[in-house]
């Protein structure tokens, strides 16, 4: 793969400096003239009807500009694929039967929308809220998913609590393959387990913010979005009006972890505020909001059962699993893992499953920290069981080609594995024999490895050059905090052959930038990078033709690539090692070695990158070993919603990860870049949990591995 | 949720005196030291104090004084000035144990002891410590000025000594004997800025051959106050901190622990880690005693 001349040297963030003064403008420090204050009343009950709602004292507090309910605005929110991807269109809003408004009736967990208001300032709309009298019918409720399937559990749709599908269908996600049932039969090995995980929130460091502007029958919002494309999409589908009259601007945010991918709520909501009170309105999220407002990642309790041959080959693998998706389905609820396995018969069948709690939904890799939690624990344990280094098993059993019939542009999993080991010294510090230690601190390691979708699709850029030289890059992109005005940079800078302080780039803003396909699905530098390539193409070719423009002439070229991947599945690789010392009186889990392989492709900005890897684990110790939506089982209340209940990893939480590149070239992509931004995360759970048990020698099996359950396994 | 509708008074009186008559004249008002608790908790709607009394402007509360017989710590004084004073770091390691735990460096500069004591939370961090040592608290009332061993001031989580118009003033210590070391540790969720599970405060005093001859060991976040145990302590005495005084130690501390379930730990995990803490803190006390 040879070097580059500006992709792949290590550069810092363009707006850094901005970032770190305090003056990059995020949404909330946006203010506009005679703007209003907005509040948000939200349900304190999981199941709930109202009888009736009276807001006339609200109504009649000086101050108070406009009051929206289920009644008077009776508006569907339509953000979110609810079925494997599959967006909420025109058309499922027509037909679904579970249908989600900006404002419910019944409500159906603690913090869902009841009333929102906008008033001069935000005490006057605090005590609005107040003044708001809700007459509630309890209903009853049910918060674990395999509690909402038992036959008398409160139904929390007349359909029941299986989730359904955008044809209205409670179907369940199902993979087959051969015959898993009559390889158990035959199987000389079969191991059964339990795994589980819990409710775990994005916690990016900004709240949800937004301000809404109406000019006539335009309207202009400042959101921090993962994609001002698609915002500005669903608020257009949502509000009933053409795309072009909405105006999404985003031009600096506080992290993504896809929470704020499409149009949410809050921006909905904060748009008709401005509408009804025929002013700017201004809604922020307090923290809690935006913990029981906004969706986390979805719980999960999953069922294997793995047969294997004596020789350790696997030979059927079923997976039952239930995810809990809160009362309404804003994702599909799969549980990633299968496919990291060669192996003839699967049998995979997941339930996605309604139950009164906040919403799940996207959170960096959606469905696989939980699901490669579950599978590569029980793998794990099943290479003990069978007397097997997990690392041999892991590379004689995984996936060489897609779903075992399609093949990888690239294939380099046994590479990242192979450096791992040898870098993080793994038969040093492995256990043969787990819990092994004296005591009462015990060492142990543990290693777990991916494969993660990298494909391709569509997006946008516009690149333009002036008389001067000067060239300028319109990407509809916004930084979730992978830097992709960096990146997108870069890649101009590189395709063009001038020096990045040459490029200057815009960003963030649908009235001047192109469509992107959005900061979400780890896909930016992959798609829109690749558009930038061809917009760049394009302007060169028109300079060859035309020379440099010049007085206030300027070239401009736009490019909308869909490049499309015939036979062949591309995907990320990588493998994580992790030693912990176990405190076996007090149940104290420290890491104390972590590495990590990555095979993202070609690396743009290796600073970016190591540090998206950097954060990425340590928001998965964050999942391993503490984090949890905790709701108290006879109120319905969540009990850790913050940053500090939740116990969201603090500094000294944070292990130093040794990240190592396995950089290639396939050939695709923007110069061969491959995912990286989700990849991170979905490997620690599980590596944390294999060296916990080498360490002590017990399989813990539900997250978070808090240290009164490391205690309970040692008793 | 902050009260639009409504004012919330500030006074910062400059003597102990006229504090008392501001509290006498705002039944409904709150002390504020650094604030780091108050005003978090006002901010969300959970105290609605008719006023706040800035104790900062008040010298003794404000003051570290140390002489031949002990040290005063102002009940103002924040967290970062006690873990800076040579004598306290010198004579109560365990008090700095405890106090260098609370919140970030940021809230150590604000937070005061007082407040930490105040608060009448049974995880307080400095509170085990303080008790550990024998300290005492001294109270101005309109009536004088009384004093309380602070293991009779927590009275309730939340709940403590301090009648309606009367002022922490200051915290006493006195000189520890010769050979006597203390020392502090908590079990947390995670690892840094959190709030104590369970936790111990371990004071010992030798004599010249090494042998123990008085121990105080309190526990904390494992009952509604933090408790001061005499079978822990009565365990260790008259020993050499042995494996098997050390184990009673454990047992007499787990047996006194009274701890409740929540979302942070359970009651056997609770009960279980205060006897591993209890060895552990006292085996450092042990070897800091050693050493004086």
């Amino acid at each position: 793969m040879p070097a580059l001349n500006t992709v792949g040297h290590s550069t810092p963030r363009i707006d850094a400096v901005e970032r770190v003064t305090g003056r990059a403008k995020y949404t909330n420090d946006v203010q506009l003239p005679g703007m209003l204050y907005a509040k948000v009343l939200r349900s304190p009950h999981p199941h709930a009807r109202i009888r009736s709602i009276d807001t006339t004292r609200a109504q009649a507090l000086p101050g108070v500009k406009a009051i929206l309910t289920h009644e008077t605005t009776p508006v569907v929110w339509g953000a979110g694929g609810i079925a494997g991807g599959q967006q909420y269109n025109d058309e499922v809003k027509k037909i679904t039967k579970h249908r989600r408004y900006a404002f419910n009736n019944p409500v159906r967990f603690v913090g869902e929308p009841v009333a929102a208001v906008a008033a001069e300032n935000r005490h006057i709309a605090e005590e609005a809220l107040r003044l708001i009298a809700v007459d509630y019918e309890i209903l009853p409720f049910v918060l674990e998913p395999e509690a909402a399937l038992e036959s008398d559990a409160p139904k929390i749709w007349p359909e029941g609590n299986i989730a359904v599908n955008n044809r209205n269908e409670p179907l369940p996600i199902t993979q087959k393959r051969g015959d898993a049932h009559a390889a158990f039969a035959t199987a000389p090995h079969v191991f059964e387990d339990r795994y589980s995980t819990s409710f775990v929130h994005n916690a990016q460091m900004e709240p949800r913010s937004a301000v809404a502007h109406w000019d006539g029958d335009k309207l202009t919002l400042y959101t921090p979005t993962g994609g001002i494309s698609n915002c500005q999409h669903d608020m257009a589908r949502d509000l009933g009006i053409a795309d072009e009259k909405v105006r999404v601007v985003c031009h600096y945010m506080g992290g993504n972890f896809g929470n704020k991918n499409q149009n949410q709520d809050g921006d909905l909501i904060t748009a008709m505020l401005a509408k009804a009170a025929g002013a700017p309105v201004k809604l922020e999220f307090s923290r809690k909001d935006d913990f029981i407002g906004m969706h986390g990642r979805w719980p999960t309790v999953q069922y294997y059962k793995v047969a294997v041959d004596n020789d350790g080959t696997l030979q059927a693998v079923q997976l039952r699993g239930y995810s809990g998706m809160g009362p309404y389905r804003k994702n599909s609820g799969a549980i990633g893992g299968i496919e990291l396995y060669r192996c003839p018969n699967v049998d995979h069948v997941v339930t996605p499953v309604y139950t009164n709690r906040t919403v799940s939904a996207n959170f960096r890799g959606p469905e696989f920290p939980q699901g490669f939690f579950g599978i590569q624990s029980m793998m794990d344990d099943v290479a003990y069981k069978l007397n097997m280094d997990p690392v041999e098993f892991g590379v004689k059993n995984m996936s060489r080609m897609f779903r075992d019939e399609v093949p990888f542009t690239n294939f380099t999993l046994e590479e990242c594995i192979r450096r791992g080991a040898e870098l993080f010294d793994w038969t040093q510090r492995w256990r043969p024999l787990p819990g092994a230690d004296a005591g009462p601190i015990k060492r142990g390691a543990g290693f777990t490895y991916m494969l993660f979708r990298s494909g391709l699709g569509m997006s946008s850029a516009v690149v333009q050059v002036d008389a001067n030289a000067k060239y300028t890059l319109f990407v509809g992109v916004t930084d979730v905090g992978a830097g992709a005005k960096t990146t997108m940079g870069l890649i101009a800078a590189e395709a063009l052959g001038v020096p990045l302080s040459q490029v200057t780039v815009v960003w963030g803003d649908t009235d001047r930038c192109p469509y992107s396909v959005g900061e979400s699905g780890s896909r930016t530098t992959i798609m829109t990078g690749y558009a930038v390539m061809e917009a760049v193409r394009d302007l060169k070719q028109q300079l060859a033709e035309k020379g440099m423009p010049t007085g206030s002439q300027t070239l401009v070229a736009k490019a909308s690539p869909n490049p499309r991947l015939e036979g062949k599945v591309r995907n990320a690789f990588g493998a994580h090692f992790v030693e912990v010392e176990v405190d076996t009186e007090l149940g104290h889990v420290r890491l104390t070695k972590y590495v990590a392989v990555h095979d993202s492709g070609r690396i743009m900005n290796p600073l970016t990158a190591t540090s998206q890897i950097l954060g990425a684990a340590t928001m998965g110790v964050g999942m391993a070993l503490h984090e949890n939506l905790v709701y108290d089982q006879k109120s319905g209340q969540p009990l850790s919603a913050g940053f500090y209940y939740d116990r969201i990893p603090t500094h000294l939480d944070a292990p130093t990860v040794e990240v190592s590149f396995v950089e290639n070239d396939d050939g695709y992509g923007a110069y061969g870049a491959k995912s990286i931004g989700e990849s991170g995360i979905i490997l620690s759970p599980g590596a944390i949990n294999n060296a916990i048990f080498n360490a002590i020698g017990k399989r813990l099996k539900d997250l978070p591995i808090t240290r009164d359950k490391v205690l309970g396994a040692l008793a | 949720m902050l009260h639009g509708m409504t004012t919330t008074r500030y006074e910062a009186p400059g003597t102990v005196a006229d504090a008392l008559s501001v509290m006498a004249a705002h039944p409904g008002a709150m002390i504020l030291a650094g604030g780091t608790d108050l005003l978090v908790q006002y901010q969300a709607g959970l105290r609605t104090p008719s006023a706040f009394i800035d104790v900062k402007r008040i010298p003794e509360l404000m003051a570290i004084e140390a002489d031949a017989s002990g040290v005063t710590i102002g009940a103002a004084v924040a967290a970062a000035d006690i873990c800076a004073h040579p004598v306290i770091r010198a004579w109560w390691p365990g008090l700095v144990d405890g106090v260098q735990l609370i919140g970030s460096t940021q809230i150590q500069g604000r937070g005061s002891l007082g407040g930490n004591l105040c608060n009448g939370s049974p995880a307080a961090d400095a509170t085990g410590a303080l008790i550990a040592s024998g300290a005492v608290a001294h109270i101005a009332a309109p009536s004088g000025v009384r004093t309380v061993p602070v293991e009779q001031f927590v009275l309730a989580p939340g709940k403590t000594a301090l009648a309606p118009g009367e002022l922490l003033v200051s915290v006493r210590l006195p000189k520890p004997a010769a050979h006597t070391a203390d020392a502090y540790q908590r079990l947390i969720p995670r690892t840094e800025m959190d709030i104590a599970v369970a936790s111990v405060a371990v004071s010992i005093t030798l004599d010249p051959s090494g042998l123990c001859t008085a121990a105080r060991v309190v526990i904390g976040a494992v009952a509604p106050t933090p408790l001061l145990v005499p079978e822990a302590g009565a365990a260790l005495a008259g020993t050499t901190l042995d494996a098997a005084a050390l184990e009673r130690a454990a047992l007499a501390a787990s047996a006194a622990a009274r701890p409740i379930d929540d979302k942070r730990g359970t009651v056997a995990y609770r009960t279980t880690v205060v006897g591993v803490l209890t060895k552990r803190v006292a085996a450092i006390a042990l070897s800091r005693a050693k050493e004086r």
